[in-house]
């Protein structure tokens, strides 16, 4: 798994797509703070996708024409424009868009979960929900946080899932229109903690329950009053993604809101939602998907209940390939260049017996004697100062050049017959084919 | 001079899912708290909370082990306004490989010594009683001889005698035992630690220099603790502990149940 940051991976992508080498020198300079992803986002929303480009990298494909298309998605990353078939005792259209940013980073073991702009229209009563903005995040552990170890019997170990994660969301809408009047509930900010019972590897699936506590404000016609309030929620949440070429999308949330408001009135929200979606095809990469949606609704108290069925498609933009599967599932990449999207912790890039944090040349097989660099390099300067020649005082040194007088010379090594091949390579006995002898390095 | 090292890998265990957990804790190297009732057998049983800090030193010498465990702060506070504290009791056990104490002389001799000695003592103790009255112990010592000579100190038989003064706030008088009690001490814990049961009883004569009972008084008591480690959460050890007691100076008895959660130091 690549250590990137949500920046990092939209500037990627959009660099992968557009082939302009603007975006490496954008990316120099911009950092991983979380506003600046956000606002990474924004642009590359902007951007129109180019023709792809990403030949043979994971999750595209080419037919025997050579002809290259995009078969897996990563839909956690997409802008959506959608519409579907809305039923509860009357059939009406319903409009939808938003835009969603996951970002699993491994290094740090937690997932960023983030939306921008989520809004659905009711077309027929106006009824509005839209989301601002809203962020969570997903940790784990390589250990787990609580085992409990029984020592009733033979000693057993049980392991206490309990992975803790922050939420917000700001600017959150929900516009009602009842017989004789409407109601429009403004939840100003929100904030909470969700404890998640089940995650994947990746923290892409999860079951998870969160309690969160929002102020806002009511506004209500007929009579027209405007409240202020606060409401505390529970709710239980799940995703999951069935399919590895990310074809599928399953999710289901369920919420209970208690709101208090200064007039005295005091409400209770329940709500909950199931979809299922699929990918059905892609035009030029953009994949199509399809949904359906069960939604369960009572508002301001439990006997106004209500139902809905929807049945639609959504076009999304921008959705990447997911990242390749970790292939070490139980070691941490080391980010050091070189393959680091599998996942595996790579201690000698170049295999050449030498770990890389001893080696000078960690891309180049070279000899321990010249420190892994290769033999055609510059060749190996026993003694890296330039000395006075009336003393030993240092005139200029390599290795440090305050130093007062110069470290001692090793013993030349350039007569020695060095072999080509790797140290592991070497034979035991070189020290006797060596007409000086063994060195030190020997 | 060793302070009881690092927990080692025989104190863990690993299932089928090379998942790693205690398994093993050691009862003299810990920081303990436990929330339980004292006189259960009493009409009005009181909730009680008690600490203390356990570490040892041990110094295994070529020939004599010595193990040195301390209590630090052992308090015992109950919601009645009743409790006791002491600041340190120790407990010293001396292990010698050999069964002879030699004296010096023209040519030694060698006293046959089929035991271990131990001391056991108390500094700084306070136990108040009815809110009021209050007893101030500033020591208590035992020197035992220990039948049993485990060399793990796991297991103690020990005979002893005793010497303590106490002042008792409240009724101003001075208790004094100047050796005049004797004593026996029965202790087994498992290698795991997670089990260990004691029995004491002390038998002989007080002196007391004022009121009414002045003189010498003769009496008995005993006390037992039981302690049993059925879970570890995150290897933190959670033990039931189990005391009982009957003192016949005092003619009270006592009896408490406790749910004791430990942290051990190694």
């Amino acid at each position: 798994m690549t250590r990137k940051s949500f920046l990092g991976t939209g500037l990627e992508y959009l660099y992968s797509k557009s082939g302009q080498t603007v975006w490496p020198l954008v990316k120099e300079h911009l950092n991983r703070d979380i506003m600046k992803s956000s606002l990474t986002l924004l642009i590359a929303l902007l951007v129109l996708p180019g023709s792809a480009s990403a030949a043979d990298t994971y999750g595209y494909a080419k037919d025997e024409n050579g002809r290259q298309y995009q078969t897996r998605f990563d839909l956690r990353k997409r802008w959506f424009w959608g519409g579907a078939a809305s039923f509860d005792g009357d059939l009406t259209a319903n409009l939808q868009t938003g835009a969603v940013y996951e970002e699993f980073d491994e290094w740090e073991n937690h997932r960023d979960r983030q939306a921008f702009l989520e809004a659905t229209l009711q077309m027929s009563t106006l009824e509005l929900d839209a989301t601002l903005y809203r962020w969570d995040r997903s940790r784990r552990s390589e250990e787990p946080p609580v085992w409990i170890t029984t020592f009733i019997g033979e000693p057993r170990r049980f392991d206490v899932p309990l992975h803790l994660g922050p939420s917000i969301v700001l600017g959150r809408v929900a516009r009602r229109e009842f017989d004789t009047s409407t109601q429009t509930r403004i939840d100003v900010g929100e904030a909470g903690f969700h404890w998640t019972l089940a995650q994947s590897n990746t923290l892409e699936d999860f079951v998870r329950i969160r309690l969160a506590a929002a102020g806002g404000v009511n506004i209500r016609t007929a009579p027209d009053e405007v409240y202020g309030y606060f409401a505390p929620s529970a709710s239980l949440e799940g995703r999951w993604s069935p399919s590895d070429r990310g074809l599928w999308e399953i999710s289901f949330d369920a919420t209970a809101r208690r709101g208090f408001e200064p007039s005295g009135i005091n409400w209770t929200s329940l709500s909950s939602t199931l979809e299922v979606e699929r990918v059905l095809f892609a035009i030029n990469d953009q994949p199509l998907t399809v949904f359906i949606q069960g939604r369960a609704e009572a508002f301001n108290n439990v006997d106004d209940r209500r139902f809905w069925g929807l049945a639609g498609a959504r076009i999304n933009f921008f959705v990447p390939p997911p990242l390749p599967p970790d292939q070490c599932p139980n070691e941490k990449e080391d980010f050091d260049g070189f393959e680091d999207d599998d996942g595996c912790a790579d201690p000698d890039n170049d295999g050449d017996g030498i770990r890389d944090s001893e080696d000078n040349c960690p891309f180049e097989s070279g000899l321990r004697i010249r420190h892994g660099c290769p033999i055609s390099e510059a060749p190996y300067d026993p003694d890296p100062c330039v000395r006075d020649p009336n003393g030993s005082r240092c005139l200029s040194c390599k290795l440090d050049p305050t130093l007062p007088t110069c470290p001692p010379a090793e013993e030349p090594v350039a007569a020695e017959p060095v072999s080509e091949e790797p140290v592991a390579a070497e034979p035991p006995n070189a020290c006797e084919s060596s007409p000086e002898g063994c060195t030190d390095e020997n | 001079m060793l302070l009881s090292g690092e927990a080692v890998a025989a104190d863990y265990e690993e299932d089928d899912n090379s998942r790693a957990f205690r398994t093993s804790f050691p009862l003299h190297d810990r920081f303990s708290m436990s929330a339980g009732v004292d006189d259960v057998l009493h009409a009005q049983p009181s909730f009680s909370v008690s600490l203390a800090a356990h570490f040892t030193l041990d110094f295994p010498e070529e020939e004599i082990w010595w193990a040195l465990r301390h209590r630090i702060v052992a308090t015992e506070l109950r919601f009645d306004g009743n409790g006791r504290a002491s600041l340190i009791k120790g407990e010293y056990l001396r292990h010698d490989m050999s069964s002879f104490i030699v004296v010096p002389a023209d040519v030694d001799w060698r006293v046959p010594a089929p035991f271990d000695l131990s001391v056991d003592w108390r500094l700084i103790s306070v136990e108040l009683v009815d809110s009021t009255a209050s007893v101030f112990e500033p020591i208590a010592m035992s020197f035992s001889a220990d039948f049993c000579r485990d060399e793990a100190f796991r297991t103690r038989c020990a005979l002893g005698v005793n010497t303590a003064y106490q002042y008792d706030f409240g009724t101003k008088e001075h208790v004094i035992t100047p050796f005049s009690t004797a004593s026996i001490r029965l202790k087994h814990e498992t290698a795991s630690g997670r089990f260990a049961v004691g029995v004491q009883a002390d038998a002989g004569w007080r002196l007391r220099t004022t009121g009414t009972d002045r003189g010498w008084q003769s009496g008995w008591a005993v006390t037992s603790e039981l302690e049993w480690i059925f879970l570890a959460i995150n290897d933190q050890p959670l033990s039931l502990a189990f005391s009982a007691g009957r003192d016949g100076w005092d003619d009270s008895y006592n009896a408490g149940v406790a749910l004791r959660v430990s942290f051990p130091t190694r």
